[in-house]
């Protein structure tokens, strides 16, 4: 067992806390909410694990590059490219 | 799209278009080229059909249609659009075969059977192929409704040639030559179909299990969402126009108009299907004030055949309103595929078809009832409910940019990132809800030193997952868009965003897990 479970009710379960990983990267979560969560990170080696591998395949996402994606959906990319650039112009 | 309102379509591509699309429109001539339709009741009778064997071949209709039908979509999907139109035309040349060899009734329920099995395979599949060879020469969907327009155009012609000819052909010949005619023209209508250049839009995002293929397929069908009111106007528009092909000629028989009505009037409504095209493609129909005005039209012709008594204002109203609902069932059509992947599109097109069937047969029986007991002019309330509905959806749908692809929803990729069995149960009385497995570091699994093997596992999980997924985590991870500029771009919510990114690197996530852990980790 790799976790150290907090005793409080407000505890956050790993199993939970796993589903926000991606909202607690983008910073996009409540201030209190964030605050359990690293109080959680620093008791729990299986959570920091959990948020490490996230972090290294966003890593890993990051090396590819947009040639390497564009044939595996060459046209859907083609116009997404152009929506987006046309909803930043506006 | 965007792309659409800003790129015109230039002069080479569009002959480039039109030379590639050339054999699709011969084989939608010859198809429809069915001489046998004029004269097929009357050689049904010829070999024995009463009322109840007509009723059992709407029966072998009824179920071969909607059973075949989006298994043939998928099929399309999966292995080849060509193929299955090859394969309807051949089912087609059999139909009319064994229709016109048919000593009885039994085997011409086979041929019945044969022409279900036509229709299956080609519904769905044709505007999907039609859809995609567009986006393929042109990059946008912004030439579909000119393209659909003149494909309907062109079996309309070949309709009222094959109700012309068909009839003097007979006459000339017999009843049964008058079906093996037809055969040679739909195996040269498949020979057309095979000289076309298929495009390759739903191979690239092949290779999904058929599981999750049929689940997406039924899903981006049935989902709530913008797809909805699209679909629900499908339907009602060609129930719509089913219904005047159907039951228009009894509100000829109800005004006991001589028989010389019949003739012009048939040809006025299929002729209306072409006139449809016409109109479908025209630019004000999506515009609110033309898509208002198409919605009065139809409401005040259903009226018109509950209301007047005058053959010509009956039939005028009858070939108005069937031009009218083929006119918006064009850009309802582009609008249902602009918003369907590729992958999926002839299985939900074809999914579309089904619902339609499903709808018309307890409407026809509901008409045909009404008609009995209280007369045709009542059954007309009928069809003013429905113009009523077609009415409003057309100003909601119609005057609507088509969007950005719906994606599927998440109920399937939502599922937990990491198994649940990985942890501690709910009822675990020291520590529930925490690891039971926790996930093993991969710091010491030398991740930094098989980066690029690493990376290639990380590429291969991205071409597996769902578009939906996989069109986030490439904005956001690879070209690293900033969180909420993707939503923006897709239209999804900055929540949606998040979700997808996060099943998404889940995904990726297993199966890194699975390369450097082996196969004991998942």
């Amino acid at each position: 067992m790799n976790g150290e479970p907090g005793t409080g009710g407000t505890e956050e379960r790993c199993v939970d806390l796993v589903e926000q990983l991606t909202a607690y990267l983008d910073g996009t979560l409540p201030v209190e909410e964030r605050r359990r969560i690293e109080q959680h990170l620093e008791r729990c080696e299986g959570c920091r694990t959990a948020l490490a591998q996230w972090r290294t395949v966003v890593r890993l996402a990051g090396r590819l590059t947009t040639a390497d994606v564009a044939d595996v959906d060459p046209l859907l990319r083609d116009r997404l490219m152009a929506t987006f650039l046309e909803a930043r112009r506006r | 799209m965007a792309v659409a309102a800003e790129k015109r379509v230039a002069v080479p591509t569009r002959r480039a278009l039109r030379r590639r699309l050339a054999p699709l429109y011969a084989a939608a001539f010859l198809q429809n080229l069915a001489l046998w339709v004029p004269i097929e009741k009357l050689f049904m009778t010829g070999i024995g059909f009463d009322a109840a064997g007509v009723g059992l071949m709407a029966a072998v209709y009824s179920v071969v249609v909607p059973v075949f039908e989006v298994p043939s979509g998928v099929l399309a999907d999966r292995w080849s659009r060509r193929g299955v139109l090859v394969l309807a035309c051949l089912a087609a040349a059999l139909s009319a075969a064994i229709g016109g060899a048919s000593p009885n009734v039994a085997t011409y329920m086979v041929s019945a059977f044969f022409l279900g099995i036509f229709f299956a395979m080609q519904s769905g599949t044709f505007e999907s192929v039609v859809y995609d060879t567009l986006l393929e020469e042109t990059g946008s969907s912004d030439d579909f409704e000119r393209v659909i327009g003149r494909v309907r155009v062109v079996e309309s012609v070949a309709l009222v040639t094959s109700a012309l000819t068909g009839g003097v052909l007979a006459e000339l010949l017999s009843l049964r030559v008058t079906y093996f005619l037809t055969v040679p023209l739909l195996v040269a209508a498949g020979v057309a179909v095979c000289l076309f250049r298929e495009p390759r839009l739903h191979r690239a995002e092949e290779s999904v299990p058929l599981r999750r293929q049929l689940a997406t397929t039924y899903r981006t069908l049935l989902q709530r969402g913008r797809l909805r009111p699209v679909i629900a106007l499908t339907i009602a528009a060609a129930l719509t126009m089913q219904g005047m092909l159907e039951f228009g000629p009894l509100w000829l028989v109800a005004l006991a108009v001589p028989a010389i009505w019949y003739g012009p009037h048939w040809a006025g409504l299929t002729s209306a299907l072409g006139l449809g095209g016409l109109l479908g493609s025209q630019r004000w129909v999506t515009r609110r004030s033309g898509a208002a005005a198409l919605a009065g039209v139809m409401v005040a012709c259903t009226l018109v055949l509950v209301g007047s008594t005058a053959p010509a204002v009956v039939v005028g109203a009858q070939v108005v309103l069937t031009a009218v609902v083929v006119a918006v069932g064009i850009p309802v059509t582009r609008r249902l595929h602009d918003a369907v992947p590729s992958a999926v599109r002839a299985g939900v097109a074809s999914g579309v078809g089904t619902l339609t069937w499903l709808t018309f047969v307890p409407f026809a029986l509901l008409v045909g009832f009404v008609s009995d007991r209280v007369g045709v002019g009542d059954a007309g309330w009928l069809f003013v409910a429905v113009a009523v509905v077609c009415g409003v959806l057309v100003i909601t749908v119609l005057p609507t940019a088509p969007t950005a692809p719906v994606a599927a929803p998440l109920h399937e990729e939502a599922a937990p990132t990491f198994p649940p069995d990985r942890f501690l149960p709910d009822d675990d009385p020291d520590w529930p809800g925490h690891w039971a497995v926790p996930p093993a570091a991969w710091a010491g699994l030398g991740t930094e030193v098989h980066d690029a093997e690493a990376a290639a596992e990380v590429r291969t999980a991205l071409m597996e997952m769902p578009v939906e997924l996989r069109r986030v985590m490439v904005l956001r991870d690879v070209e690293g868009r900033p969180p909420g500029d993707v939503a923006r771009a897709l239209g999804i919510s900055p929540r949606d965003e998040q979700l997808r990114l996060h099943a998404a690197r889940g995904l990726v996530r297993s199966r890194v897990a699975r390369h450097l852990e082996g196969r004991r980790a998942t």
